[in-house]
């Protein structure tokens, strides 16, 4: 399934850089180029929550071309969404 | 003119002016958004830009401010002019927001879109906020973007485009936006946390909205009066001809339908889900401090999810969102490399 894919994201074949020009980026919030104070990192995210947990389990690591991979399986998640709902037909 | 579902006791959100909207529940968690108050102030301070999804959110005046009886300014707006440019980064805002802050059921009707001639651009204003404080698994849960279960048409994105679909520059303005307010919102959390615990002290910070099943399921079994695969509390609602309409607690795992016009009474009804209340919904008490544990891999899989959403073309391409963040976008997958570490899901 995941042989074929490309795995070196930046050597894309299928370039076309729709970069936004510099006056909407000007515009945007934060500059998320400045990541040195930025507090996105994974070693300040371990608390592990249910949402994360859940994500976790609907996920596997590869390793293709010594690229380590993050697969998510979406479907599922969304699956686990409507479960609640999905729980209670026919639950009275 | 009466503008939405019965609920407790035949009680409907109704037009009673040009200018005045009358609705028989809570308005606490809208009228944050949509007045002047301490709460938009800080969110608007986050951001650094003047343009942005709070500022542009109207100041409306509310009167009453009761349980069940409030009457809200009603916005006029003009139909939207293209310029998503404009109106899709903005959009990608409201996404992290909602999405952060468990704002759900901000489907089509529920979002107004359109043009302020005084401010000569589009507005996107979410008029019905009932439901704060759900820990979403996705985005989708917002009902801002499509998912398997909420066609196109349903989700408020289809307010914007009614193609089904995003160009590659379009879902990429999103896309940088959406990730930039989640990175802001997260940096700020502590800040964010003091003022939910800030709200808390109102009595009606208390409550929002919890919708156990689709209005469209009660609607399908009012029209054929066939109440058999009902909770008690539900056929208790149905059979007075009412959607069922139920409050949950913000600081316990509780839920509450009205047993009369104007008393709540807890059910129990909800207690053997399979999933657990309190695992899905953050505490107020606590500034629904769980809101913000966001692993970097769940916002990775938050932006796959919203990509997969709304990018149907079958075309490959590369976008740098940014320095540190892009995505390859192929037929079958797509690759999210954030902050050096790749993520993937297939497309469907």
């Amino acid at each position: 399934m995941k042989s074929n894919l490309n795995l070196a994201l930046m050597s894309s074949t299928f370039l076309i850089s729709p970069v936004l020009d510099a006056s909407h980026a000007a515009s945007l919030p934060h500059n998320f180029d400045d990541h040195s104070s930025s507090e996105l990192k994974i070693s300040d995210c371990i608390k592990t929550n249910f949402r994360d947990m859940a994500i976790s389990k609907a996920s596997q690591a590869t390793v293709n071309a010594d690229l380590p991979i993050q697969w998510f399986d979406l479907e599922c998640l969304e699956e686990q969404i409507h479960a609640a709902q999905s729980s209670l037909i026919g639950g009275g | 003119m009466q503008l939405g579902d019965s609920h407790n006791f035949g009680k409907k959100v109704e037009q009673v002016s040009q200018n005045q909207v009358f609705k028989p529940r809570s308005v606490f968690w809208e009228r944050l958004f949509l007045s002047d108050n301490h709460f938009r102030q800080c969110l608007e301070h986050l951001f650094p830009n003047k343009d942005n999804f709070i500022t542009q959110l109207p100041n409306l005046k509310f009167q009453n401010n009761s349980l069940f009886s409030n009457y809200v300014q009603k916005i006029h707006l003009e139909r939207p002019q293209v310029d998503l440019t404009h109106d899709l980064p903005i959009y990608g805002e409201l996404l992290a927001i909602a999405s952060l802050f468990g704002i759900n059921d901000l489907h089509r009707d529920n979002i107004l879109y359109g043009f302020n001639s005084k401010l000569k651009k589009n507005l996107i204003v979410p008029i019905d906020i009932e439901i704060i404080g759900e820990i979403n698994l996705l985005p989708a849960e917002t009902l801002l973007i499509p998912s398997k279960k909420c066609p196109w048409l349903v989700s408020a994105i289809s307010l914007l485009s009614s193609d089904k679909d995003l160009h590659a520059n379009e879902l990429m303005s999103l896309i940088k936006s959406f990730l930039n307010t989640i990175e802001l919102l997260i940096k700020n959390k502590e800040l964010l946390s003091i003022e939910f615990i800030r709200l808390a002290k109102h009595e009606e910070s208390e409550l929002s909205r919890f919708i156990p099943r689709e209005t469209v399921i009660y609607a399908s079994a009012l029209r054929e009066n066939d109440f058999k695969s009902f909770f008690k509390s539900e056929i208790k609602q149905l059979e007075r001809g009412d959607i069922p309409f139920y409050l949950r607690s913000t600081s316990s795992k509780k839920i509450y339908y009205y047993q009369n016009e104007h008393s709540l009474v807890e059910t129990k009804d909800f207690d053997s889900l399979q999933f657990n209340l309190e695992s899905r919904f953050a505490r107020i008490s606590d500034g629904f401090s769980s809101l913000f544990h966001l692993a970097e891999s769940t916002i990775a899989c938050w932006t796959l999810s919203i990509i997969n959403a709304l990018y149907k073309d079958s075309k490959s391409i590369y976008i740098d969102v940014t320095n540190n963040c892009s995505t390859r976008i192929n037929k079958s997958e797509v690759l999210l490399s954030l902050n050096g570490t790749t993520y993937a899901a297939n497309r469907f």
